[in-house]
């Protein structure tokens, strides 16, 4: 079942409120960081990315209108958008940075390299080398806990097309969780 | 789907990366900060209220707009000790440690002193930090820097600062571990907040310098709103007990409310059970120890597993 996102009923939000912004931030924290968290290579990453995503939201909270979309919807729209924004620009800097040594391609930064090769959990190493439309449909479904439609309407994809890009991505990862189990 | 596959949904499911997060406490009040601040850049500009409304906590009751505030505000004087100690309606549990139990100022009294903090703080002489559990403030020394350090590394703190830190070794019956370290806050004066525990488990023990005749002192206030705006603020009386914990001598300051607390700052929760601060005095330093919940029996061994740490070498 899908959990209630709203999580503050919409007569309680009240945007001038800070109490409202922090019974807000309580429940959604861990659920935001995760789904950032499937996303990016290390957890200082989804740090920084969450602190923008929550800044964002404190900007925009009186655009927040709801009876579009339940909060924590809208939340994780806006940290869906922060990682995309992320991505892009380290995209265009592991380019840049290709070009000037040569080569051609992304080029993860050392920084990466060893904050990948450091984390040590299993779960998060595996799924670091899923693609990224997989980690993000798998973050939308299991760290954000939505159901298929939900997803599908976020992402502008079918239904059945969520439900098999996020069978094959499970299955995916439970190879690449027993490929690391068994050394190969 | 099988059921291996089956089962790492479940896994998916059920994990939770957020206990790796280093910046939860720190981003939730450096937000709710933004909103009290009236940070231009947070969402629509509103009325500047002062610190003190901070703390304010609506309260349902009898229809008025009723606020209460569960104010613990630390006042740390270095000059002032003298001329605060004669003040009438300060109760000394300590040599340099005191709990107002009356209104020392009228309200532009209190208006003009906090109008003298802000400027001390615009000019870097001092600095304040609102926190769940109080404001706490600190001058700047001569030559320091103005600003508040945060550390997540207990090595680190205790590399930063000039005096010994106090560690709990006590292990909670819900918690696989000792309270665990999270964070220090440190003053520009090396007064320092260190933060053990997560969640409702949250303990706080606060360490500020009186070895130069400073002087900390506390007050915790209800303020009203009535209907046509009028403020009333009221004393909350504090009710004390002298207690032993090892070998220190502890004053435990139930909170009078009993059932009321401030919980991450921004909510007011009630408890059935009894909750409040501990103070004491050691070496040179001013300590309380606070926590979202802290009950008096385990406060009691909190303090008694206390230990001191110098840092790893």
């Amino acid at each position: 079942m899908e959990p209630d996102l709203r999580v503050v009923p919409t007569g309680d939000w009240d945007p001038d409120d800070p109490e409202s912004f922090g019974r807000v931030y309580d429940e959604h924290y861990s659920r935001i960081f995760n789904y950032i968290r499937y996303r990016v290579q290390d957890s200082a990453t989804a740090d920084d990315l969450t602190s923008i995503t929550f800044h964002k939201a404190l900007d925009r909270r009186f655009t927040f209108d709801p009876g579009r979309a339940g909060i924590g919807t809208w939340l994780l729209v806006i940290a869906r958008s922060t990682v995309t924004d992320h991505h892009r620009r380290r995209g265009r800097r592991n380019r840049m940075l290709g070009w000037l040594k040569g080569e051609q391609g992304s080029v993860p930064d050392p920084e990466t390299i060893l904050i990948g090769t450091q984390e040590s959990d299993g779960l998060l190493a595996a799924i670091a080398r899923l693609p990224d439309r997989d980690r993000d449909l798998l973050g939308l479904k299991f760290a954000a806990g939505h159901t298929n439609r939900t997803i599908a309407e976020m992402t502008g994809r079918t239904e059945s097309s969520v439900g098999v890009i996020v069978h094959r991505a499970v299955a995916r990862l439970r190879l690449l969780l027993d490929g690391e189990r068994t050394g190969r | 789907m099988n059921e291996r596959e089956r089962s790492l949904e479940e896994r998916l499911a059920a994990a939770d990366f957020s206990d790796r997060s280093a910046i939860r406490y720190s981003l939730r009040r450096e937000l709710l900060d933004r909103i009290a601040r009236n940070d231009p850049g947070a969402g629509r500009s509103r009325p500047q209220w002062g610190r003190f409304e901070m703390f304010k906590r609506p309260m349902p009751a009898f229809g008025l707009g009723i606020f209460v505030a569960a104010l613990a505000l630390v006042l740390a004087h270095p000059d002032g000790r003298a001329a605060l100690a004669k003040l009438p309606g300060l109760l000394h549990i300590g040599e340099h440690t005191g709990i107002f139990t009356e209104s020392q100022f009228s309200s532009a009294q209190l208006d003009s002193l906090l109008a003298a903090s802000d400027v001390s703080r615009e000019k870097g002489q001092s600095v304040f930090q609102a926190t769940p559990y109080g404001g706490w403030g600190s001058t700047v020394p001569p030559g320091g820097d103005p600003f508040i350090k945060e550390v997540c590394s207990l090595s680190l703190a205790a590399g930063m600062v000039d005096h010994p830190l106090l560690v709990p070794t006590y292990f909670h019956p819900l918690l696989p571990d000792r309270l665990r370290f999270q964070k220090a806050v440190i003053m520009p004066n090396g007064s320092t907040m260190l933060y053990f525990g997560v969640g409702h488990l949250e303990t706080v023990l606060t360490l500020t310098s009186v070895a130069n005749g400073g002087m900390v002192s506390y007050m915790e206030s209800a303020t009203t709103i009535a209907e046509d705006g009028s403020k009333e603020t009221t004393y909350v009386q504090p009710e004390l007990e002298v207690l032993e914990a090892g070998d220190r001598t502890v004053t435990w300051l139930k909170h009078s409310e009993g059932a009321r607390w401030n919980l991450g700052g921004i909510a007011v929760t009630k408890t059935d059970t009894e909750i409040g601060r501990f103070l004491w005095e050691q070496e040179g330093w001013s300590c309380a120890l606070n926590g979202k919940f802290l009950t008096k029996d385990e406060g009691l061994k909190i303090i008694a597993s206390l230990r001191t740490y110098k840092g790893d070498s």
